[in-house]
Parts: structure tokens; sequence; C-alpha cells
């Protein structure tokens, strides 16, 4: 059952950073903050670590206790680093609007086609395409044998008993994952928020995949290293190590996060910022 | 600067149309999509042409995440309309940007 009322709800971004030994999120999130809060104007909220110092303004700010850490492969190098994925279950609970749009700092917000979501009839949305640069757009499974995944790089949720429902999923799924991933036999033995929020949906919605939970919009990923990002002649240009796109100004995905890290980034940034 | 350093250094500010002309095409496909009355349309020649011969003043169409939505039939085919040539326009122009670009 759908909840959506038109009434006048608190609508926002919430984010979650936590920095590691490899990656200063906290320099990513501050270039994240201004390009989401330049295209959709939505209050922001961040959600950090008790170290983290944060030098730009956010219109809250939530520090959290993190021990657990986890480990992922970096862009480019290919080598384990840390990686400190909180309990995302948790924005559920942290979240303080009506209408949540949780979001990685990671992707980059270029364009207010997700404002659009706001006006329509969900619990929650989560995208399940993904189209990496110079490929096709596909539903991607965890594991040769499993079911497809969504991700949870961008989530809208709406406080609803079915919502709060899936977020404590996420949560069980997460605290249990060595018996959830053998369950639903995933390839990847680290554990992924996409996973546990696709197993998750799964749950909720009776053990089916139902297009009402999905985005109608295709994540667009750039998985390789990036050399510059540019933006010319209301087109997006990307350079990466072997090839480059050019692309209609659209929110994009960057795994690079070293590239994120940069000087190049920044100047991005701040163009992007004045000329759109 | 060796030929094979020059060739390596063509192909990174190479960019292939065929590829940026399928996220072009990725980007337009969302772009179609309108909300309405609570409802998530995706725009196309076949819906316009449903709604603009439909004998009726208000119809019920079945959104893209099934629910069925209540329209004023001159409303949306206007506000559709408009949203579909906005759209089409933006994709007709970058595509001919993209006809022009072989190196960034």
């Amino acid at each position: 059952m759908q909840n959506y009322k038109p009434s006048e709800k608190s609508k926002g971004i919430l984010v979650f950073a936590f920095n590691n030994a490899d990656t200063d999120y906290i320099k990513i999130t501050e270039h994240f903050v201004r390009l989401a809060r330049h295209t959709l104007n939505l209050p922001i909220t961040l959600v950090t670590g008790q170290q983290e110092t944060i030098n730009f303004e956010v219109d809250q700010l939530i520090r959290v206790d993190t021990s657990n850490g986890n480990s992922r492969k970096e862009v480019g190098t290919g080598r384990r680093i840390e990686w400190r994925n909180f309990g995302r279950y948790y924005a559920y609970d942290l979240s303080p609007y009506d209408e949540t749009l949780v979001l990685d700092t990671d992707y980059l917000v270029l364009d207010d086609q997700l404002l659009t979501y706001f006006d329509t009839a969900w619990d929650y949305l989560i995208p399940d395409r993904n189209m990496y640069l110079g490929q096709e757009a596909t539903v991607e499974t965890m594991g040769r044998y499993s079911l497809p995944y969504i991700w949870a790089t961008n989530i809208f949720f709406r406080k609803t008993p079915k919502t709060q429902m899936l977020f404590e999923l996420v949560g069980k799924v997460q605290r249990n994952y060595f018996y959830y991933k053998s369950l639903y036999n995933t390839s990847v033995s680290n554990f992924r928020n996409d996973y546990a929020f696709a197993i998750a949906d799964y749950i909720v919605n009776g053990y089916t995949s139902n297009i009402r939970t999905h985005l109608n919009r295709t994540l667009i990923t750039a998985d390789q290293p990036v050399m510059s990002l540019d933006l010319v002649d209301n087109m997006l240009h990307i350079r990466g190590t072997e090839t480059a796109y050019v692309l209609p100004v659209l929110n994009l995905h960057i795994l690079d996060k070293r590239y994120l890290q940069s000087k190049n980034f920044a100047d991005f940034v701040e163009k992007f910022c004045n000329e759109k | 600067m060796s030929d094979l350093s020059n060739i390596v250094n063509q192909i990174r500010i190479a960019t292939d149309f065929h590829t940026n002309k399928k996220i072009l095409k990725e980007r337009i496909q969302t772009d179609l999509h309108m909300t309405h009355n609570g409802g998530m349309f995706k725009i196309t020649p076949e819906l316009l042409a449903f709604v603009s011969t439909w004998p009726l003043e208000t119809l019920y169409l079945e959104d893209v995440y099934e629910n069925p939505v209540e329209v004023d039939r001159q409303v949306f085919l206007v506000t559709a309309q408009q949203h579909y040539h906005k759209v089409m326009n933006a994709w007709h122009q970058d595509h001919a940007k993209l006809q022009t670009i072989r190196k960034i």
C-alpha cells in the first residue's frame, strides 16, 4: 500500500561520510554538498564519525560511533583498502526529514531530475539498473545463481511502516551477513549495502522483485580511473586513462576516489556551480 | 615523443560517438518521465496519441509504478506535449553536438 499524501512534508538529503586511512571522504563530501545544494536546493544532513573535522556548512551534523571496518578494492590500483560503511540502515532513524534522499558522496548531483520523484507515490525507491560508461545498461545479479541487486547509491524513502520494515531488515541482513550471503549465493564475500538492500527489498515485497520500489532511472557509473572532468558547451567531458566520453549533463556515479579528491575535480565543481 | 606514445595519447583523448549516443539516450529515456497528479508517466508517442483521441474529458491512466491515476485529458495532454517536445528537442540538440565531437 502506498502512503503518499500531498502535504507539506520536510524533504532533504542524508549523506554518510567517514574518513579512513586511504580516502578523505570528508573532502569528497564537501564537493558533493556543494553540487547537491546547487542543483537540488534541499537541506543536507551529514552523518559522520567522532573524529572527522567538518569545515563546510551542512544543515545538520550527526556524529556517530563507528568501530566496524570493511575493505574493498580501490579503482585504478586494485589494492585492498579500508572502507567504513557504517550501517546505512540507521538512515531511517537518523533522517530528520519526512522524505529523504540518501546519496553516496561519490554520486555527483549534476541534474535536478531526482526532484521529480518527490511528487510521486512510493514508500521507497532504489535504482535497479546501472550503466557503466562504455557498456550496456543492465540489471546485475548478486552472483551467478543469485537474484538481481539494486544500487544503494541513491535511495528515496518516506517514513512509512513499509520503509521502516525495509531498513530494519537491512540491519538484520548486515548483522547476519554470513548467513544471508550463503543463502543468496552472493559472489562477493565482503558486505555490500547494495546486496543488503536487494535482499531486504526482496523479502519486504513478499519474496518477489517489485518494480514499484525501483527507480526508473538508470544509474550511470564511471568505474574506470578518471583523469579529468570538464563542462564544455553544456556537455560533460570525461577523460579516462584509455578513452574519453562526452555526456549530457547528468548525475554521475564516480568510483575513482582519488580523482574525487583531486584539484581537477575541485576546479570542476567550482566551474559547474558558477556556470550552470 | 615516440610514435607509440603519440598513438596512446591520441587514443586517450578520442571519444566514441556510439558510446556517447547510448549514454545520451539513457538520459533522455529518464527525462521523458513526467509527474502528474501523483503519478509518474513516461511520455511516449503512443501515450500522446491515446490521450489525444480519448473521447471523455476525464480518464484513468496507469503510471510506470502500476498505479491508476485520474487525469484531466486536456490538462494532461498539453503538459505531456510540452514535456515531450522539450525533451526531444534537447535530445536533438545534444545528439547534433555529439556528432561533431571525435576528440576532447
